[in-house]
């Protein structure tokens, strides 16, 4: 079954397909360093997205580093009254749920600490087996990746509350909330790791099957 | 496989090309790299930012929220409380805080660490800030040592703060008063300083205050400066009348220490390091002291020392030397005698010199003595019946020497001068008395007789019969003045002795009361006035005897 599929895809037709239009386009036989752009809308045009696998594990590691500031560093230093508070994101976390917020507990502990880390564990996995050209149940890691790309952007919900409480919360001596340092790094990890999954190529993940196809076709 | 045909023959016998990966650098790894860098300098300023972590001890923990209070010096924040614990005996509260490395160099033994909460006391409101936001810990920076990371927490905060120009100043109490920490020191009643410590003396026998004087006024402070508390109100009857002194109002209510530096004293060098000056109850007795040096000496007195009490003056020509110390009753079981030793106090820098000294100091009093020096109580107010000592020359007395046999050097003393007046007064009526008027008479007849005798003449004889009439006239004018007029002066005296004394010996020496002119003069006046027509009587008697024997002796007869 997956042999018969295998074949149909562009690459193994020797044809392009444009990431923009979807044309379709031969794939002309001159290697090296050439340019092939799209004739209808001018998109460079390349069977994988080049160098993925590099790409995304550079921006995965860049990831890692600034998730540790992004934890230890404060996310809001409050000060109510003149007693000044500096939250780190699970302190904020433990806050709300020593308040009983237990809702607004969970949304930030999934949105701030559950997703980037799941993220992290996702891609650098998916990143490995592809590298290792594991045939593992790609369907699964290629939902796994679409859940990964889809739920990513959501991590920047506790970057935005920020802005929002900086923003609004300036009662000047009674209330004010600052930005701490750590909300910028937090920012980098999830915006990296948003990048990293586009760089990664969920195709890569089915380049192996394909592969074997061919040398079993042979 | 449905492949194009016109590919197929051109592709396929065609080798597949080597593609050569460009094995360069890709840009992208900059990012994890710009995030390597990151993260090492966050570390490396993390590090450099942290400091040593320390332990206060406190007696409570009021207010204090670990991971919420802040440490603070100048009002930046130098550190955190991490931890609260217990002591294990649960007397004290162990504060762990997190220092910054800033101030990590000045944790020494000296640094000292308060909480700050709200504070209102009179005359002085602070922390505030600290009702809203919750109490956080002052530190004041070690002066330099070894660094420690345990350290004992003030209860209260300290008044001055370790670099403010100034200096400090030892003083001693005989008691605290209402004197506190942060308690003001004026100067010509401008605020210049602050109590910084108060502490029982080692020996508790006083207190000892350290205060602080800010510059430049620290400069103020000389050797001889005098310190008093200048706390409250100060109301002082005496023998100069009645005073009251009244300091602003916030040191009536809070207290306060008021220095002054007498004006001979002005160009003085300041004091050493270790000086410690005395604090004085009050202006005027930090007034007294600024001859500190003393000489002590005993008075014995033999009469009733009413209106003489601890801390009256003690002066010579009328001004004062020194003061009275204390007063006792001393009963001889021996003699069944009481006597009361007056202790007083000389301070000879009260007296200017002039003259070399010819003899060793100890002898001046000696020879003062033999020149005729003595001690006499005297009254110094009337009203109050206030006494003073006063010491003054007496050469016609007789010669007594200072004793030195008892604790202090004895003085000799002479009676009160009230005594003395009355002592006179009894003098001279028995004197009076003793006068042989009788004998007198008898002497004068006799002259007469003879008289008689040589002349013989009638005329002679009336006249001597003349005489002899108004000798028993004047015989018994002489007894009526003897039994009459002469006792009634004599009680009139006792009267007015009576009165006297019953005025608590409120009247001076003549000289003294004449020239005050009090209304208690009255009364003396009224005894000299009394004394004179008694004298009158005297007189009248005299020149009724004085005429007579004229007209015998050169025969102006009958007119008698």
């Amino acid at each position: 079954m997956t042999c018969a599929h295998a074949a149909r895809t562009a690459a193994g037709a020797g044809l392009f397909s444009c990431h923009s239009c979807s044309l379709l386009v031969r794939r002309p036989s001159m290697t090296g360093r050439v340019t092939v752009r799209c004739p209808r809308c001018g998109a460079r045009l390349h069977l994988r997205k080049p160098n993925s696998i590099t790409r995304s594990w550079a921006l995965l590691i860049a990831a890692l580093i600034f998730y540790i500031p992004a934890n230890l560093f404060p996310v809001t230093i409050t000060s109510y009254l003149g007693s000044i508070q500096a939250d780190t994101i699970m302190s904020g976390v433990i806050f709300f749920m020593q308040t009983g917020s237990w809702g607004i507990a969970l949304i930030i502990f999934v949105a701030s600490i559950v997703v980037p880390i799941a993220k992290l564990i996702v891609l650098g996995g998916l990143l490995i087996s592809v590298q290792r050209r594991s045939r593992w149940r790609p369907a699964e890691r290629t939902r796994l990746y679409r859940i990964t790309e889809l739920v990513g952007r959501w991590s920047m919900l506790d970057v935005f509350v920020v802005t929002v409480l900086v923003a609004l919360v300036r009662l000047g001596y009674l209330t004010t909330i600052q930005a701490g340092v750590g909300v910028v790094y937090f920012a980098a990890v999830v915006v990296i790791t948003m990048i990293a999954a586009m760089t990664f190529d969920p195709r890569l993940i089915w380049d192996v099957l394909e592969k074997n196809d061919e040398s079993n076709a042979h | 496989m449905n492949q194009t045909p016109t590919d197929t023959p051109v592709l396929s016998p065609m080798p597949e090309p080597e593609i050569q990966r460009g094995k360069r650098f890709s840009i992208v790894w900059l990012i994890p790299l710009v995030a390597v860098l990151i993260g090492c300098w966050l570390v490396v300023k993390t590090i450099r930012e942290t400091g040593p972590t320390i332990t206060v001890v406190f007696k409570s923990a009021e207010g204090l929220v670990p991971g919420k209070t802040e440490i603070k010096y100048k009002d930046v924040t130098v550190g955190k409380v991490q931890r609260i614990q217990l002591s294990a005996d649960l007397t004290q509260v162990y504060v762990t805080a997190a220092m910054s490395r800033e101030v990590s160099a000045h944790l020494t033994q000296d640094t000292l660490f308060w909480v700050v909460r709200a504070r209102l006391a009179v005359g002085e409101v602070s922390g505030i800030s600290t009702l809203l936001s919750g109490a956080y810990i002052g530190m004041m920076p070690g002066t330099g040592g070894k660094a420690i990371h345990r350290f004992e927490g003030r209860e209260k905060p300290p008044a001055i703060f370790r670099n403010t120009p100034g200096r400090q100043f030892n003083l001693r109490a005989e008691q605290l008063g209402s004197l506190d920490i942060g308690s003001p020191v004026y100067y010509r009643q401008v605020k210049v300083g602050r109590v910084i410590n108060v502490d029982m003396a080692a020996d508790g026998t006083g207190v000892s205050l350290e205060i602080f004087v800010e510059a430049p006024y620290d400069k103020q402070v000389k050797r001889g400066s005098r310190f008093y508390n200048a706390s409250g109100l100060n109301v002082k009857i005496g023998a100069d009348g009645v005073r009251i002194d009244t300091p602003s109002l916030a040191s009536l209510l809070v207290g306060g220490i008021s220095f002054f530096t007498a004006d001979n004293l002005k160009t003085a060098p300041p004091p050493t390091a270790n000086h410690t000056f005395a604090l004085h109850d009050n202006r005027d007795a930090a007034n007294a002291a600024i001859f500190s040096y003393r000489e002590y000496y005993l008075l014995y007195f033999e009469e009733t020392v009413r209106g003489l009490s601890p801390g009256v003056p003690v002066d010579l020509y009328g001004i004062k030397i020194g003061e009275v110390i204390s007063i006792r009753l001393l009963f001889d079981q021996d003699k069944l005698t009481f006597r009361i030793p007056v202790l007083i106090s000389i301070e000879p820098d009260r007296i200017e010199l002039a003259g070399e000294l010819a003899m060793p100091e100890y002898n001046v009093v000696e020879k003062l003595v033999e020149k005729g020096l003595r001690a006499q109580q005297r009254t110094g107010n009337l009203l109050t019946g206030q006494c003073y000592v006063s010491m003054h020359f007496q050469p016609e007395g007789e010669p007594q020497a200072i004793r030195r046999d008892d604790v202090y050097p004895v003085l000799p003393t002479i009676p009160n001068a009230v005594e003395e007046i009355v002592a006179t007064a009894r003098q001279m009526l028995n004197r009076f008395n003793d006068l042989s008027l009788e004998e007198t008479l008898v002497d004068i007849r006799e002259a007469a007789r003879e008289v008689k005798a040589m002349t013989g003449s009638n005329t002679l004889e009336s006249a001597i019969k003349n005489i002899d009439q108004s000798f028993a006239e004047l015989k018994k004018v002489t007894s009526d003045l003897n039994q009459g007029t002469l006792p009634k002066v004599n009680g009139m005296l006792d009267q007015a002795r009576e009165t006297l004394a019953r005025g608590e010996q409120t009247l001076a020496t003549a000289n003294i009361v004449l020239g005050e002119g009090a209304p208690a003069v009255y009364n003396l006046n009224r005894l000299l006035l009394e004394l004179q027509e008694a004298a009158r009587a005297v007189e009248a008697l005299a020149d009724y005897l004085e005429r007579h024997p004229d007209s015998i002796v050169f025969g102006k007869g009958d007119e008698g």
